[in-house]
């Protein structure tokens, strides 16, 4: 996950570095906010992340002078929240479907904002993953630890954790077209 | 990997190659094998971008 360090400068979306500080300001409190409405900690991280990309897409119409940015994220995490609600029950499978306006916003950000989706978007993906994949991807890439040392913590030849690595990275194109990501 | 090393062997090896988790010597030997073998040229090529992600 690419987050920033707090910042002890007020947060403003109109910053190259603004969504990530205010991520840093206002993720935690957010989050406890979606996981009591949602009930389910998959579901609040999914809301904080719409949250977040939200604010950003409609960064131009934030106005300090009328709101604080806490206030304005809270007013967007209220939205958030009962849109899932209701996307739960009118498609239960959906539930977990990445909003593909979000995915279209990646061809027009700011480096940082795209370093930040580009973290949501392989995070996402990884979870969609088998365990196995997912589990191969993220110790030795991710965590960068050395195969062999990952293979014996998982009790499998280094040369099937090198096909689990190759058979995860083909998941992960297959699971990024679907979500619609273009390359 | 060695000079034995199999074609599905260095297919395999394709996934830690395209991460950079190759030491020197298999990186060296994964990338003749790619240029002899249009199958796994294909499958760099589907590999990279997601690596790259």
């Amino acid at each position: 996950m690419v987050l920033g360090r707090r910042s002890t400068r007020t947060p403003s979306l109109s910053r190259e570095e603004g969504v990530r500080e205010a991520y840093a300001a206002h993720g935690a409190e957010l989050y406890r906010y979606t996981l009591r409405g949602l009930g389910d900690t998959g579901a609040a991280e999914d809301a904080v992340q719409e949250i977040f990309l939200r604010a950003w897409r409609a960064r131009e119409r934030y106005d300090s002078s009328t709101a604080s940015l806490r206030v304005w994220l809270f007013a967007i995490a209220r939205n958030v929240v009962s849109d899932q609600h209701r996307a739960r029950s009118a498609r239960p499978w959906a539930r977990n479907l990445v909003d593909t306006a979000t995915l279209e916003v990646l061809g027009e950000t700011s480096d940082s904002m795209d370093e930040l989706m580009r973290g949501w978007v392989v995070e996402e993906a990884l979870r969609r993953l088998g365990e196995e994949h997912r589990r191969a991807l993220v110790e030795t890439y991710l965590a960068d630890r050395p195969y062999a040392e990952v293979a014996e913590e998982l009790g499998i030849p280094v040369s099937t954790l090198r096909s689990r690595v190759f058979y995860g990275l083909k998941a992960l194109r297959v699971v990024l077209e679907e979500m619609e990501v273009t390359w | 990997m060695s000079e034995s090393s199999s074609r599905h062997e260095l297919r395999l090896a394709l996934g830690a190659y395209v991460l950079g988790q190759l030491d020197e010597v298999e990186a060296a030997e994964v990338s003749r094998h790619v240029e002899s073998c249009s199958q796994c040229r294909a499958e760099l090529a589907e590999l990279t971008p997601v690596a790259l992600l």
